[in-house]
């Protein structure tokens, strides 16, 4: 890989694992101070909002951080009945296939960030939904690109 | 039609493809057939953020992982032995208990095997007790976790049925309770087949002292339980808060009182614990989009109406769920199986009269068991790994854990009230 690729693709791991680190810390104080609130009879209207957006966050965020730590979780039969040659083809071939699958369901979610951008629809408090829901859209197109990449790069290991 | 679509995602699921994405083909494909706009896929996963009841699992994983990278695993097989290690087969109990608490606790059984197996393996050899037994009882006893609280395939069952109505309602402590019988029986049935086949261990002396010692160097980990327990049964608090409160517990005693875990290694605790989270939530939200086609295009009631004419009595509708969910458990995660098959089972069992509490816990039971079903179970390949021992002696060594769960899985199949006490 070129120097700047590889560069990108560590800003990129590690702009991941700090919105994970962030998105978690911040799920777990609000959560916290909500329960503490709650038995002054105080609590945030949009405190419950941003923890479950949070959950959403870290679930798409996550997934993108897993390809790289091969974390998705699939059936692995087939890693022991093949030989090296053949199954690095068959893997590749899967990981075009997840792309592909992955890059129709992006660009389908696209419609939705749009329908509550038109909307106006409120996500957290006042704030609209439609900022909260592109991380969809985004994350799907980075495991799209992410899997690509896995499909025609020789694994480190 | 169906088949040719069944049988690529059965293909792409083969050859490797991640089970988010064969569900999210699955789900797409389903909705392509029935003419609806494909954006409603994302509008399916969107729901991720509407479940409060999904705020519970990053928070009760990181828990987990927190304990996992701690000596929490030293501090409670030292606890379990001090109490239990008297008796006869003592070992064996503490094994069996430490194991079933840390999955508990975990949410995995895998990281239980390596966290508490690699402790308890050569403390049983030292004892005495067969290296067969032994072996089989560390990669076995840790799946016993996953009907206990807060387990996590629980709560995913939770998420599942909220779904789908099947005009039968039940809460999420609820279904905690009906997994409590069913693990009692369990534990009760492996602590006598222990008792019977390793009779001529000797066992250890009770030592007022080691318990002393024990219990204060776990004196921050032992009101765990008990926060957990008390925040979800007090009625004061939701689940998710349950959530929030026993991972502010566990942050501060791992990294403020006990100190294992410094604040600089806090990030990447987290940073793993929710890449586990989520890849375990994206094939929620994809089983989701599934669940939606399902109930749109009624093929749980087709499914019933097919399988209905053929097998008419609920019991041999349960064998054959039974012989099912082994199979299935084998090939998939707990909690991969669970998201994907409970749309379409529940609806069906619910037509045959089974409550979605019983039907719950004999799901989880079932794929607990799947865990180490030979030729493919996980733990299987994890406890080979770890202990360095080939895969044929793992099934043996397994075989007998197997059928004894297998006899209690029957009793708590085809006695719903071991479920259903308390309704």
């Amino acid at each position: 890989m070129s120097p700047l690729l590889n560069r990108l693709a560590r800003l990129l791991r590690w702009t991941g694992n700090a919105l994970l680190v962030g998105l978690f810390l911040t799920m777990l104080i609000v959560a916290a101070m909500q329960v503490i609130a709650r038995q002054f009879g105080l609590g945030f209207y949009w405190g419950d909002d941003l923890v479950r957006m949070a959950v959403l966050w870290v679930t798409m965020v996550g997934a993108v951080v897993a390809i790289g730590d091969s974390k998705h979780i699939r059936i692995d039969l087939i890693d022991s009945l093949l030989s090296d040659g053949a199954r690095r083809f068959v893997q590749s071939f899967s990981y075009i296939a997840t792309a592909v699958i992955c890059a129709i369901f992006g660009y389908y979610s696209l419609d939705m960030v749009g329908w509550d951008y038109v909307d106006g629809t409120p996500g957290v408090g006042q704030a609209p939904a439609w900022i909260f829901e592109t991380v969809i859209p985004g994350s799907a197109f980075l495991m799209t690109l992410r899997f690509t990449v896995q499909a025609f790069v020789k694994p480190s290991t | 039609m169906t088949w040719i679509a069944i049988a690529l995602l059965t293909a792409l699921a083969f050859i490797g493809v991640p089970l988010f994405a064969v569900v999210l083909a699955g789900a797409m494909l389903g909705f392509i057939a029935s003419g609806v706009d494909l954006s409603v896929v994302a509008l399916e996963v969107y729901r991720i953020a509407d479940t409060p009841l999904l705020v519970s699992l990053p928070l009760f994983t990181f828990a987990g992982y927190l304990m996992t990278a701690s000596n929490s695993a030293q501090r409670l097989m030292a606890l379990t032995s001090a109490l239990f290690g008297w008796m006869p087969a003592g070992l064996a109990i503490v094994g069996f208990v430490a194991c079933a608490v840390f999955t508990a606790l975990t949410g995995a059984s895998g990281v239980t095997i390596v966290a508490i197996g690699a402790l308890l393996f050569p403390m049983l050899v030292k004892a005495g007790y067969n290296g067969r037994f032994s072996l089989g009882m560390v990669t076995t006893s840790g799946s016993l976790g996953v009907l206990i609280v807060p387990s996590v395939p629980l709560i995913l069952y939770g998420v599942i049925a909220q779904q789908i109505d099947v005009g039968v309602s039940f809460t999420i402590p609820q279904l905690f309770l009906a997994g409590m019988v069913p693990v009692l029986l369990m534990l009760l049935a492996l602590i006598v087949y222990t008792m019977w086949s390793q009779r001529g261990v000797e066992r250890t002396a009770f030592s007022f002292h080691a318990v002393k010692v024990a219990f204060w160097d776990a004196r921050y980990e032992i009101p765990l339980p008990f926060v957990i327990l008390g925040a979800i049964y007090s009625g004061f608090f939701a689940i998710s808060e349950a959530a929030a409160i026993t991972a502010l517990y566990v942050l501060i005693v791992e990294v403020f009182l006990y100190r294992e875990v410094s604040l600089r290694q806090l990030p990447s605790v987290i940073r793993e614990s929710m890449v586990m989270v989520g890849s375990i939530i994206l094939i929620l939200g994809a089983a989701l989009a599934l669940t939606g086609y399902f109930v749109d295009a009624q093929i749980p009631q087709y499914l019933f109406e097919f399988i209905h004419e053929r097998v008419s009595n609920p019991i041999v509708f349960l064998i054959l769920l039974n012989l099912l969910l082994l199979v299935l458990g084998a090939f998939l995660d707990v909690f991969s199986a669970t998201v994907i098959m409970v749309p379409l089972i529940l609806p069906i069992a619910a037509q045959y009269g089974i409550h979605p509490l019983h039907l719950g816990v004999i799901f989880i039971a079932n794929l607990q068991i799947g865990y180490f079903t030979p030729p493919i179970g996980m733990n299987l390949f994890i406890a080979s790994y770890r202990f360095e021992r080939p895969l044929l002696e793992l099934y043996r060594a397994c075989l007998p854990f197997m059928i004894v769960l297998l006899i209690v899985l029957l009793l708590i199949t085809y006695i719903p009230s071991l479920s259903l006490w308390f309704l």
